[in-house]
C-alpha cells in the first residue's frame, strides 16, 4: 500500500512540476486535466487507499436499539456533536477520558459524530455515569433557575448548554438511551 | 430601480454580477444576525431558548452554510463574473443563464434556510445540506462551468492571466468535491439514512469534503479575486509570473491532500494523518509564492491604506486581507496541523478562531475590496465613503477583539485540558493521569471570554451592517439605464442628480 501511495504522490508531483514547466504557460487544454488528475489521485490516495472496509467491532461497536437509535438521530439532529466530542485520543489532554477510541467503536455510526470541538465534555464514555433522572433533569434546564433547584441532581452552574424543553418526552425518552449507551 | 424576481430575468451588461453581489450582501445581513444571537447564547443560554428552531444546535449549521454558501460564495462568484469579460475581452457568454444560476443559487440558500433549523440535516459538518439542496448545489455548478468555459472559449485575449486559472480550476473541482464528499446515499432527510460509509469512513470522508470545499472552492476563488485586483488597485503590475505559476500548480497538488488534519490522533489510520500533516506544512510553499508575489506588486504602494480618498478604499481592505492570509495560512499550517501543536490545540476555541480568521479576515476582506470597487462601476453610483470608512474601523476592530479573544481563549482551554496530577499505581507501578481541573471549571473560566467574544462580535456585526445598508442603497438608488459601455469611474458628484431621481421614480410606477 506504501508503494502504491508513494507512486501516486510521484504522479502527483510529475504533474505538478509538468505544470509549472510548460512551455505555453498556463492553458485551458493543461489546465483542465492537470487539476482533474491531481484531485482525483488524492481522493485515491487519501479517501480509497486507507477505506477501512472490514474493521472488527469492539464491545462499544455493539449494534444500537430502536430506540437508541432514535435517540441518536435526535442527538444529530439537536446538533449535539457541534459541541460533544465523541472520540478519545492517545494523548495528555485527553488522559482520564477512559479507553481510546478505536475504528470499531464506530461501525453503526450513520453518521459520524466524532466531533470537532469540546464546548461541552466529551461523551464517549458518558453511559452509565449519571443517572437517567439526572439527564431528565439536565435536559429540561441544565442550569439551577431558582435556589432550590441549586443542589438537584443533574443542575449544573456555569453550565452554557441550551434547554431541550421543546423535546417531547419520548424523545428525552430514546435520548438518555443513547446516551446511555455510550459506555 | 426596483428588487424583483424580474432581476433575474435581466440580460444586460454585468447583470448577473450585479445580482451575485446583491444577494450575497442580503445573505451576510441576514447571517450575521445569526452569529450575534450564536454569541449572545454563549453568554445568555436561555436567551431565545426553549425553541426548536431557535435552539444552538439548530441555528449553528445555517450560520456556517449561509456564511459560506450564501455570502462568501455568492458574492465571489458575483465578483467572478464581473472579471471574467474584463479578463477575456470578450462579454459573458450568457448574462440570462449568468442569473437563472443567481436565482437557483438563491433558492438553495432560502430553502437551507427553513431546512437546517427545522432539523432537516445530513449531520455532517460543511455537508449538512440535505440531498435536494446537494442536488441543486451540483447543478448549479453544472450551469457556472458551462457559462464560465464558453465565456474562457470565446475570449479575445488568448494569453490566460492568472485569476482565470484560478476561477476555471475552482470550477473543474467544486462538483466532484460536492459529489465524492457529500453523503449521496443518505435518504431525504439525513435521519436514520444509510450513508455510504459508516464511522471512521464516513469521518475521513467528512473531512475530505469539508477540507476541501474551503480549499478548493472558497479559497481559490478567493485568490483568484485577490490576483486581479492586487496590480488594479495597486496600479503596479504583477511581480512574478512564475511565482504564480508556482503558487497555482503546488496548491492544486498539495491542498487536496489535506483534510485529514482535522481528525490527528483520531481514530482513523496514523499513516494517513502524517501524509496530511506533511502536505499541510508544506502549504507554506504555495501560501509564501502568493503572499510574496503580494508584497513585491504592492511594494511603494502601503500607503494607500491611510489615503482618505475613495479610490484607495479598496486597496485597505485587499491588504488587510492579504495579510490575514498569511496569517491564517502560516497559522493553520505551523500550529494547528503539526501533531505536538494539534495536541494542545484541538478541539478548543483556537481552530474556532481560524476558521473565523480565514473567512472574516481574510475572504471577506478581499470580497469586500472588490465590492467597493465593482458597485460604484456597474451601477454609476458612488457608494458612500464616510459608511465605507465606518464599516472598515468597526470591522477592524471587532475582528481585532473577537479573534483576539477566541485565539487566547483557545491557549487557555489548551492549558486547563493539559493540567493533570499524576499518581502511581503501585501495583502496577504505572502512571496514572487524571484531570486537574473539571471540566466545568474550564467552561466557568471561559465566561469572560465569551461576553468578550460577543462585544467584539457586536462591534463586528454592527460595521457589516453597515456595509449590508451600503451596498444596498447603493444599488436601488441605481438609474434604470446602467451604463452599457466602458465601466464609469465617475465620483458621486458628477453623477446627475436628477437621473438618481428618475431612477427612484421609475420604481413606483
Amino acid at each position: 500500500m506504501y508503494t502504491v501511495l508513494l507512486l501516486l504522490i510521484l504522479a502527483s508531483t510529475v504533474i505538478c512540476l509538468g505544470g509549472i514547466y510548460y512551455k505555453k504557460g498556463v492553458t485551458v487544454g493543461i489546465l483542465v486535466p492537470g487539476v482533474m488528475l491531481l484531485i482525483i489521485i488524492s481522493f485515491v490516495s487519501t479517501a480509497v487507499l486507507p477505506y477501512m472496509g472490514e474493521i472488527k467491532p469492539t464491545p462499544k461497536g455493539a449494534p444500537y436499539t430502536d430506540k437508541q437509535l432514535l435517540g441518536r438521530q435526535i442527538y444529530v439532529r439537536e446538533g449535539c456533536w457541534y459541541c460533544h466530542t465523541q472520540q478519545v485520543r492517545p494523548i495528555r489532554a485527553d488522559a482520564g477520558e477512559g479507553e481510546v477510541s478505536q475504528p470499531g467503536d464506530y461501525v453503526n455510526d450513520y453518521p459520524h459524530v466524532l466531533g470537532t470541538e469540546r464546548t461541552g465534555p466529551d461523551l464517549t464514555h458518558v453511559g452509565g455515569e449519571y443517572e437517567d433522572a439526572w439527564h431528565r433533569n439536565h435536559f429540561a434546564n441544565p442550569r439551577p433557575l431558582t435556589q432550590e433547584e441549586a443542589g438537584m441532581p443533574g443542575k449544573v452552574s456555569g453550565s452554557i448548554m441550551p434547554s431541550f424543553s421543546y423535546l417531547s418526552p419520548e424523545e428525552i425518552d430514546a435520548l438518555i438511551a443513547y446516551i446511555q449507551s455510550l459506555k | 430601480m426596483g428588487l424583483g424576481f424580474w432581476w433575474f430575468l435581466d440580460k444586460s451588461e454585468n447583470s448577473t454580477a450585479r445580482n451575485f453581489i446583491f444577494s450575497s450582501v442580503v445573505w451576510l445581513g441576514l447571517v450575521v444576525s445569526v452569529a450575534l444571537v450564536l454569541a449572545l447564547k454563549f453568554v445568555w443560554p436561555d436567551f431565545l431558548g426553549g425553541v426548536a428552531w431557535l435552539s444552538f444546535g439548530r441555528l449553528r449549521p445555517f450560520h456556517v452554510n449561509g456564511a459560506l454558501f450564501g455570502w462568501l460564495s455568492m458574492s465571489s462568484l458575483g465578483i467572478m463574473f464581473y472579471i471574467l469579460p474584463k479578463l477575456t475581452g470578450a462579454r459573458l457568454w450568457s448574462e440570462r443563464l449568468g442569473n437563472v444560476t443567481c436565482l437557483l443559487w438563491n433558492t438553495v440558500i432560502v430553502l437551507s434556510a427553513v431546512s437546517l433549523p427545522f432539523g432537516y440535516t445530513q449531520g455532517r459538518e460543511y455537508a449538512e445540506y440535505v440531498l435536494p439542496l446537494d442536488l441543486m448545489t451540483v447543478l448549479c455548478f453544472m450551469l457556472l462551468i458551462y457559462n464560465a468555459f464558453k465565456t474562457v472559449a470565446l475570449r479575445k485575449e488568448k494569453a490566460m492571466y492568472v485569476s482565470l486559472w484560478y476561477f476555471l480550476a475552482t470550477l473543474v473541482w467544486a462538483p466532484i468535491i460536492f459529489l465524492v464528499g457529500n453523503n449521496f446515499m443518505m435518504d431525504w432527510t439525513g435521519l436514520g439514512g444509510r450513508g455510504v460509509v459508516p464511522g471512521v469512513n464516513d469521518a475521513m470522508l467528512n473531512w475530505w469534503y469539508g477540507h476541501n470545499v474551503i480549499g478548493m472552492w472558497f479559497s481559490t476563488l478567493g485568490l483568484g479575486i485577490f490576483y486581479y485586483f492586487l496590480p488594479v488597485l495597486t496600479k503596479n503590475p504583477l511581480y512574478s509570473h512564475r511565482l504564480s505559476m508556482i503558487g497555482f500548480w503546488t496548491l492544486a497538488f498539495f491542498y487536496v491532500w489535506n483534510g485529514q488534519h482535522h481528525l490527528v490522533y483520531g481514530p482513523g489510520p496514523d499513516w494517513l494523518e502524517s501524509v496530511a500533516i506533511t502536505f499541510s506544512v508544506l502549504m507554506v510553499i504555495p501560501v509564501f509564492a502568493v503572499v510574496y508575489n503580494f508584497f513585491k506588486t504592492a511594494q511603494g504602494k502601503w500607503h494607500l491604506i491611510f489615503d482618505g480618498s475613495y479610490e484607495a478604499l479598496p486597496v485597505r481592505f485587499l491588504m488587510v486581507g492579504g495579510l490575514a492570509y498569511l496569517l491564517t495560512c502560516t497559522q493553520g499550517a505551523l500550529i494547528n496541523a503539526p501533531r505536538t501543536t494539534n495536541a494542545y490545540f484541538h478541539f478548543t476555541y483556537w481552530t474556532v478562531g481560524h476558521a473565523h480568521l480565514a473567512f472574516l479576515g481574510s475572504f471577506s476582506f478581499i470580497n469586500m475590496a472588490a465590492i467597493y470597487y465593482i458597485i460604484p462601476r456597474i451601477t454609476g453610483i458612488q457608494m458612500n465613503h464616510r459608511l465605507a470608512n465606518w464599516h472598515f474601523g468597526l470591522f477592524t476592530a471587532g475582528i481585532i477583539v473577537f479573534l483576539g479573544i477566541l485565539h487566547t481563549a483557545g491557549i487557555i482551554q489548551g492549558a486547563m485540558w493539559m493540567a493533570k496530577i499524576e499518581e502511581i499505581d503501585f501495583l502496577t507501578d504505572k502512571v496514572i493521569l487524571r484531570p486537574a481541573v473539571e471540566f466545568i471549571d474550564v467552561v466557568r473560566a471561559l465566561h469572560p471570554f465569551y461576553f468578550t467574544v460577543m462585544i467584539g462580535a457586536g462591534i463586528m456585526v454592527s460595521g457589516i451592517m453597515i456595509f449590508v445598508f451600503n451596498v444596498i442603497r447603493t444599488v436601488y438608488a441605481t438609474p434604470y439605464t446602467v451604463p452599457q459601455t466602458a465601466p464609469s469611474n465617475a465620483p458621486a458628484d458628477t453623477v446627475k442628480r436628477d437621473e438618481k431621481q428618475r431612477g427612484r421614480e421609475g420604481t413606483r410606477e
